[in-house]
């Protein structure tokens, strides 16, 4: 083995991409030391860490978003780098300034470039004078005349945006002059209660587009490459479900002209490391919607496409090492998707799922990854985000890909919490996605996609139910008794029948 | 011995013989088995063999199956008849709303008497960082609310009762 970038590393994060940079670490000869709050002992990346430190209670805010604790668990443990993963202090400009200060690395970028990316309209600006297409839209508005001139100039539909948001907050799109003002005033509201910032500006809202965005990586020697495109089009509020790599709508000249604009966005910031620029994409054009500072859930997709390790390209970049390679010609190698496993109950308006997964068998054979936190045993709780898995797969085109991860779903089992694996094996069946016909508003134009079971496999689940039923009957042990241990069943089924349309409602979407 | 089997808003008649099962007038030879240790069942039916996961649930099973979750209640024909001879004790009876989730009561969204459609939001619940609203799967009258804003529910609290419209 090489010299390791690093001898020992702290991984500031928890599930499925703490399981994934102590991966990289193992592959590379690096020590990994894994922080946890008390909820996450026994988790997944504590045991596959070689070293671990308690941080504090299960609060986030006391444990993985306390910058303090991560720094001090880093000096106690000797380890010289900080992964950040994604969420928590990522994209915390503060938390990478403190960690160079303490005399350690951070794998990301500069703290200038993730502030510069982090303010919205500053991004705007900064991207405009980069020649990178944005949205067409205003700076921040101070007042109602300053927002009708700048709507006049713009065009309705038009939307309405936190200068300092994300995540829908402070966002209303707005469809003529007279709805404006009242619009603009709940905005400002809604923006100074969400960011403690009330600035808003405007940019006109595009109908159905495709979020499109292009992976980048930098080192410290001014080379900036990209790999390609990921879509991720289909979204709920904002959150990315499923990904894919090579966008259906992407060729080869066109991936030339996103990847070279988004080299340039990551130039006009000073980047390093791993980064991806987001687009949104509609009648041939594409615009920078922002800049993801930090490693994406949905790398995997660019990995297998490429054959490129993003995380350890991250960790010896940051360590001072220059890329060394070229991106080759012959990118994207077939076709890689990734489906994201949330414990979430896709027929119960996706509420969150808690609970001890009792059984846990991932997929395998040709071509499938699991990136996974979760394990049997592991009880899942409601501090974190619920993510729990990513099921990713590498085709020889899209159709093999798809059938690939249809397969994978049915052979996917976990037991005790309800997981999103049936929405997502709904999508591998549904013409449009098939099709490539997909936009940000793929799930609310599909409200068909969770219907109920069709008849084939209602008959067998009938069938086995009532050859159970006479087993549990004639058993002398009854089933019930087992299944005392098991209250999550008992009350989503009592919420499920609750549900007071007739006993009927079962496994029913309102 | 018959069952109705309901699910997914089919109620299916399954009758056991000697060697199976009846349903739809077809005979099917059909066995399950259980994977030791496991929620893990083999169900054949002839040659075909049909990978599941069941689960026992208060009135019936919970199944996993082609990889969808299918809650089904299962009653045999003589509770199925004693039911239909006394509908007013089913369909106008209360019924409870029970906390699918730990977390916080945020708001409630309506009040004690009140109608409320298909659809309508009864109670927010914060959990993992998000906003969770529970809404009436049918029409109802809310008969009595249990939960009370800004206190924390555990899995199955009970959150409110219901009266269910006739018909």
């Amino acid at each position: 083995m090489n010299q390791p970038p690093f001898p020992r590393l702290l991984v500031a994060n928890r599930g499925e991409i703490a399981v994934r940079v102590i991966r990289a670490c193992r592959e590379l000869g690096i020590e990994s030391v894994a922080v946890y709050s008390e909820p996450d002992r026994l988790a997944p990346h504590v045991l596959q860490a070689d070293l671990s430190v308690p941080i504090g209670p299960a609060r986030a805010t006391e444990s993985y978003l306390d910058g303090g604790k991560l720094i001090a668990a880093a000096r106690q443990t000797n380890a010289e780098a900080i992964h950040p993963g994604y969420g928590f202090l990522a994209e915390n400009p503060d938390f990478a300034r403190a960690v160079g200060e303490a005399g350690l690395v951070f794998i990301g970028p500069p703290p200038e470039a993730i502030a510069a990316m982090g303010d919205k309209t500053r991004a705007r600006t900064l991207m405009q004078d980069a020649g990178v297409p944005v949205v067409p839209g205003s700076d921040a508005v101070t007042g109602g005349q300053d927002a009708a001139a700048a709507a006049r100039d713009i065009g309705f539909p038009l939307m309405l945006k936190a200068a300092a948001g994300g995540g829908g907050k402070g966002m209303r799109i707005v469809r003529a002059l007279d709805e404006l003002e009242p619009a603009l005033n709940r905005a400002r509201s809604e923006a100074e209660q969400a960011f403690g910032d009330p600035r808003v500006y405007l940019e006109r809202f595009l109908e159905r587009p495709r979020h499109i965005e292009i992976q980048v990586l930098a080192d410290g020697f001014g080379t900036v490459v990209h790999l390609g495109e990921r879509e991720c089009s289909i979204q709920r509020r904002h959150q990315k479900l499923i990904e894919e790599s090579p966008s259906p709508v992407v060729d080869e000249a066109l991936r030339e002209r996103m990847g070279r604009v988004a080299i340039e966005a990551a130039r006009a910031v000073g980047y390093q490391g791993a980064g991806t620029v987001e687009f949104l994409f509609v009648d041939g054009e594409f615009y920078f919607l922002e800049m993801n500072t930090r490693i994406q859930v949905e790398h995997p997709v660019t990995e297998l496409v490429t054959g490129v390790d993003l995380v350890q390209e991250q960790i010896r970049v940051a360590a001072g090492s220059p890329l060394g390679w070229e991106p080759d010609p012959g990118w994207p190698l077939g076709h890689a998707i990734e489906c994201r496993i949330g414990g979430e109950d896709p027929f119960n308006g996706f509420l969150p799922s808690a609970g001890r997964i009792t059984e846990l068998e991932a997929p395998a054979g040709p071509g499938v990854r699991w990136d996974s936190g979760i394990s049997a045993g592991y009880e899942v709780g409601l501090h974190y985000d619920p993510l729990l898995a990513k099921l990713v797969v590498h085709g020889a085109d899209r159709l093999q890909a798809i059938n690939r991860m249809r397969r994978s779903l049915e052979e996917l089992h976990v037991a005790g919490i309800i997981t999103t694996q049936s929405f997502h094996l709904a999508v591998m069946e549904e013409p449009d996605f098939l099709a490539g016909r997909l936009s940000i508003e793929y799930v609310d134009d599909h409200p068909d996609l969770l219907r109920d079971a069709d008849l084939p496999l209602l008959e067998a689940a009938a069938i086995a139910a009532v050859l159970l039923e006479e087993e549990r009957r004639d058993t002398p042990r009854p089933e019930s008794a087992r299944t005392d241990g098991r209250p999550r069943v008992r009350q989503l089924s009592g919420w499920q029948r609750a549900g007071v349309t007739d006993g009927a409602g079962w496994g029913r979407r309102s | 011995m018959k069952y109705y089997v309901t699910g997914a808003g089919e109620t299916l008649l399954v009758e056991t013989t000697e060697t199976g099962v009846r349903i739809a007038d077809r005979e099917l030879d059909a066995h399950i088995d259980t994977v030791a240790g496991s929620t893990r069942r083999h169900l054949r039916i002839g040659e075909r063999g049909i990978p599941l996961a069941a689960r026992r649930a208060d009135d019936g099973w919970v199944m996993e199956i082609g990889g969808r979750v299918v809650g089904l209640a299962i009653e045999d024909e003589r509770t199925h008849a004693i039911r239909e001879l006394a509908p007013g004790l089913g369909a106008g009876a209360p019924r409870e709303v029970r906390a699918p989730m730990a977390g916080l009561v945020l708001r409630l969204e309506v009040s004690e008497g009140q109608h409320v459609d298909s659809g309508t939001a009864l109670i927010v619940i914060e959990a993992m960082k998000m906003e969770n609203e529970l809404r009436a799967q049918g029409p109802g009258t809310v008969a009595s609310i249990a939960a009370k804003e800004g206190t924390t529910v555990n899995p199955g609290d009970l959150l409110l009762t219901f009266a269910t419209e006739e018909g």
